[in-house]
């Protein structure tokens, strides 16, 4: 199964990327987007597209940041209507909450990578940007050389993609900026062709 | 934003770095980091951690289970040897769990982009540091002090724990505010009224149901709300077999459903029965001589419309019984009151007669219900005054107080107020207490009461004057308070308002800056006193999970915040009296916001945990121990040692009110008048010396019968984490928990007599109208309920307060209807409290 898992450099920058991509929007965004698309266009051909069109979403001043940072704090973080809750329990269990059962196993597969969550990231384990930056974490461990990729297949398979889908759903379908769609656009795309890639 | 700046990300993508093809690099990482090593493998049976349920006023010790570091059960604290019996707790423990991981939780500070204010406009919040928030405030507050006008800041409490002393006490003075402003005119201060004026006592009641022989219970519905809520669902059993049960209650509640006798009186007319009970209990010679007295020739002369002359009566403890019934009992028989509270005579005097024959192990328990009227006050005072009749008041079996909580207060602020904060504090405060109509006599002095809902009109009246900025915490007015549009509108008018809250809320959309507050039960510090089954305990507020977001406790770790930032731009006051609480075991100044609250909590419960100090109740080794056992316990009610000096005017439990004559004679002198013109102002029938005993009144209403047919009754859920559970799946799920409510739909209960009259049908869509608002919900046929009322839990029609509660926040459409946007503003004026029971308001009803 390995082999069949080439550009593992740049898997990684993706899953990092996408990762940063659902941070609040900041002046480092610019750069996070075109890096995106740069690594798009080099493998994930269909990606390409969507990934130029978000950089042209990219706002171009002071007024449409704060736009942006609105259309982020609505969907991700509220307060009031959470219009795409970013936890994975809330999509993988019944009741509407965080620290599920599934969070927890989430922690128990960072535990066994060697991770636990950064003290100054004040969110669930299974948020958006800490599960994309473990597959990250996960891919540049086998590019150092440890094999990792069964253990890949596995969180994305059991975790990451089953509720990636609706929550891309929800951004699509409530997002008020261009941007937040095409993310999710994007985020839900390259997974499920990773999720093919490691199940090749 | 600028494309052209190579950040460091495009450095790292362009290097390979993110990707570290390169052996040697480490991977870059923000969510998460390298484990420490320490906790490989946290698999743990888990372990129970003792905290505090404030999810309604019982306030039970709890103990959480935390397995992995989540919190996934709450129960009784077992060692609390009150509330919570072998570790039993009521379901609103349960619903916390709910609560602390509900997602839509605020989560970060966030600060409003939009300026325009209102119900439908988008605050358009965008998150910001807790350092740019507290930066922007400690701007506002310097402000305001530069201009001399420190007063124009307003403290706006809602629920709270004892370390409330930090913001809500000493942090306004220090600002230079007088305004620190509590929620109790909502909560019951009519209900206190009742036991002051009667026997001295501003506080809530224990009761010592396992003794006791004959529970009337005035519209408490002590299985469901209010309060002592486990206890009385322990003990009730044991209640029913020894004891007799009455409620009065036009509704059919939990309590009711199992009582002895269910009396479903006329909202509003308790009055009547009470003195109704009075008159049989005299003119049958049952009340308790030994307590109240006797003619000194042992013949009754308590014969229906007949006065008696003082000079043939001997009183004991109590004062002014005679003057009592010539005044007002004499006429009031059960047959009158038959036809004032729609209760066959029969029943009144079969409930009067074996209460008074179960004296003196008989309890008259008050609550909002009677005491939350126009005209509720009087209706209080004759509720409890049963209790004086037959001799329970402070005696076994009876109505009882508190043992004394050991703990100590916080040094004095007076040495860091500077002349601004000093001058600032002597305006009269903003929620007009004490003015003409606004006697507010708690503790029997004019204005030293709360008149929380008049808060908002102030605001809008610029009356005394203008408010320019304003803090809440735990509280949400614009949903809790009757008249609630006015908070809309009030708040729209507030040039900078900060809210501290747990959750999203209707008044957090009116908010500048939103802070998230820890949630009581499982992230913060804090204390509270409570009582129960003949104790009395202290029990401590802990974090016992870590918290999922970036919280801070409201009361304490926010203002040391704001006091630091304050300090920074060179006003220290605040900062240095904060670090003048020092921790008691080693004398170390605080040097964050965390170790000052610890600081706090430890000087202000050093005497139950410092075995150096000598109190009764329960002992301990130090504070260590307290904080691993959380509750101490009293030693048992020492009963009838009020006996001896009740502290009235008079000493005695007055049936005659010397100390509240005294009260009205003083506020009517203040207003250079007489209490004849205060009983006016304040919407009282009463005048002349009516005024000073129990009395009835007719029930104040708004609407007239003709437009408005139907009472409107509303009640409380057994759920209800005071209004703040609505967004939890199980509040919902378990809503027809409360009898004859609906599962996730908020329901007006109507008689079929009723409904078959309107032509309604269960599931049918109503609008219920006042004269001053209206709501939308769902009609529920049932028999539970007293022709001629609508009966209304409070609790749903959330607009905003997250996903679950309200049906659609995009079109601020809730789920069912909000109570207090269809009752009208209005207070029994003599406490302060606002009113939403008695039938304040007539409704009509249509359907849609």
């Amino acid at each position: 199964m390995a082999e069949a898992v080439t550009n593992n450099e740049i898997r990684a920058n993706v899953y990092k990327l996408l990762s940063l991509c659902y941070q609040q929007p900041d002046e480092d965004l610019g750069d996070i987007v075109v890096s995106l698309a740069e690594q798009l266009c080099k493998v994930y051909l269909e990606l390409a597209e969507p990934a130029g069109k978000l950089v042209q979403q990219l706002p171009e001043d002071a007024a449409a940041v704060q736009q942006l940072q609105v259309d982020h704090a609505k969907l991700f973080i509220g307060p009031f209507d959470l219009l795409a809750p970013p936890y994975g329990s809330v999509y993988l269990e019944e009741k509407r909450k965080v620290m599920g059962d599934t969070t927890m196993e989430v922690i128990a597969a960072y535990q066994e990578a060697g991770l636990q969550l950064d003290e100054n990231f004040k969110e669930p384990p299974d948020h958006i940007v800490a599960e994309l930056e473990f597959m990250y974490f996960l891919i540049f461990k086998e590019l150092q050389g440890e094999a990792t990729v069964s253990r890949q297949k596995r969180f994305l398979e059991r975790y990451l993609q089953p509720w990636a889908e609706p929550f891309c759903r929800k951004i699509i379908e409530n997002a008020a900026t261009d941007f937040y769609k095409i993310t999710a656009e994007i985020t839900r795309n390259f997974i499920r062709q990773d999720l093919e890639l490691l199940s090749r | 934003m600028k494309l052209s700046r190579r950040s460091f990300i495009k450095a790292s993508v362009a290097t390979g770095v993110i990707a570290a093809g390169a052996g040697g690099t480490k991977p870059m990482l923000q969510a998460l980091a390298e484990n420490s090593g320490k906790e490989n493998k946290q698999v743990s049976e888990g372990e129970w951690r003792p905290t505090v349920c404030q999810g309604c006023t019982t306030w039970c010790a709890v103990q959480v289970k935390v397995v992995n570091g989540r919190a996934v059960k709450v129960r009784g604290n077992p060692h609390s040897k009150a509330n919570n019996h072998d570790g039993k707790v009521c379901p609103r423990a349960h619903l916390s769990l709910q609560q602390v991981y509900d997602p839509d939780r605020i989560k970060t500070p966030m600060k409003r982009t939009n300026p325009k204010k209102g119900r439908n406009e988008d605050p358009q919040f965008v998150p910001i540091t807790w350092d740019e928030a507290i930066d922007e405030i400690a701007e506002k507050f310097l402000e305001l002090r530069k201009n001399n006008e420190p007063h124009k800041f307003v403290l706006m409490r809602g629920r709270y724990t004892y370390l409330r002393e930090i913001l809500y006490g000493a942090f306004p003075k220090l600002i230079g505010s007088p305004n620190s402003i509590s929620h109790s005119a909502l909560c019951a201060e009519a209900e206190k009224f009742g036991s002051y004026y009667t026997e001295h006592y501003w506080g809530y009641r224990d009761y010592d149901l396992r003794n006791t022989r004959y529970v009337i219970l005035w519209g408490a519905d002590p299985l469901a709300s209010n309060r002592q809520v486990p206890h009385a669902m322990n003990v009730w059993g044991e209640v029913m077999d020894r004891a007799k049960v009455a409620v009065i209650d036009p509704r059919l509640s939990v309590t009711a459903a199992k009582a002895d006798e269910w009396l479903p009186v006329i909202p509003g007319e308790d009055g009547a029965l009470a003195t109704a009970m009075a008159h049989v209990i005299l003119t049958e010679g049952l009340w308790n001589k030994s307590f109240v007295g006797d003619f000194v020739d042992g013949v009754n002369r308590f014969k229906q419309g007949e006065t008696v002359d003082p000079e043939t009566f001997q009183e004991n403890l109590t004062y002014g019984l005679v003057r009592w019934w010539n005044l007002e009992l004499k006429d009031r028989t059960p047959q009158w009151a038959e036809q004032k509270a729609g209760i066959p005579a029969e029943q009144i005097i079969r409930v009067a007669r074996e209460f008074a024959e179960a004296a003196p192990k008989a309890i008259s328990w008050l609550s909002p219900g009677t005491s939350m009227q126009v005209r509720g006050g009087y209706a209080a005072m004759a509720a409890h005054a049963l209790n004086g009749l037959v001799g329970s008041v402070d005696n076994v079996g009876g109505t009882i107080r508190s043992a004394k909580y050991p703990t100590q207060a916080i040094p004095s602020v007076e040495p860091f107020m500077d002349d601004i904060a000093k001058a600032g504090n002597k305006h009269h405060k903003v929620d007009q207490r004490g003015y003409k109509e606004f006697p507010a006599l708690k503790k029997g002095k004019s204005g030293k009461g709360v008149v929380t809902n008049r808060l908002a009109d102030a605001i809008l009246d610029e009356d005394p004057y203008e408010v320019k900025m304003a803090i809440g915490y735990w509280n949400n007015f614009t949903f809790s308070c009757a008249g609630a549009s006015r908070w809309e509108k009030a708040l729209e008018k507030l040039p900078f308002f900060v809210h501290i809250t747990t959750h999203p809320s209707e008044m957090a959309m009116f908010a500048d800056i939103v802070l998230p507050a820890a949630h009581h039960l499982y992230e913060r510090l804090g204390y509270i006193e409570s009582k129960a089954n003949t104790i009395s305990y202290i029990a401590m507020n802990q974090r016992v999970i870590e918290p999922v977001w970036d919280v801070r406790i409201d009361e304490t770790e926010i203002p040391w915040m704001i006091a630091e930032k304050l300090a920074e731009k060179g006003f220290t006051n605040v900062l240095d009296y904060f670090k003048s609480i020092k921790d008691p075991e080693t004398g170390k100044t605080p040097t964050n916001s965390w170790e000052f609250s610890e600081y706090v909590l430890k000087t202000m419960t050093q005497p139950i945990w410092d075995p150096a100090i000598k109190t009764e109740g329960d002992q301990f080794s130090g504070w260590e121990e307290f904080k691993k056992v959380g509750i101490w316990n009293s030693e048992p009610y020492k009963f009838r040692n009020k006996w001896k000096d009740f502290g009235t005017k008079t000493g005695k439990f007055e049936f005659y009110s010397e100390t509240l004559k005294a009260a009205l004679e003083h506020h009517a002198e203040k207003h250079n008048t007489n209490v004849d013109d205060i009983m006016k102002v304040t919407k009282y029938q009463a005048r002349g010396e009516l005024a000073f005993v129990p009395h009835y009144e007719e029930p104040f209403r708004w609407g007239d019968e003709k437009e408005y047919p139907f009472i409107f009754v509303e009640h409380r859920s057994r759920l209800n984490r005071e209004a703040r559970s609505a967004n939890c799946q199980w509040y919902q799920e378990f809503k027809d928990v409360d009898p004859g409510d609906e599962r996730w739909d908020d329901v007006a209960k109507i008689n079929p007599v009723d409904a078959g009259k309107l032509g309604l049908k269960t599931g049918d869509k109503i609008r219920l109208k006042s004269p001053t608002g209206e709501i939308e919900c769902t009609a529920k046929v049932w028999e539970g309920v007293r022709p001629g009322t609508i009966v209304k839990c409070y609790g749903q029609g959330h607009w905003a307060y997250g996903r679950i509660a309200a049906k659609d926040f995009k079109k601020r459409m809730p789920r069912g209807g909000n109570n207090n946007e269809l009752l009208p503003a209005d207070y029994e004026r003599l406490s302060g409290s606002t009113v939403r029971h008695g039938g304040v308001t007539r409704v009509k009803v249509e359907k849609l």
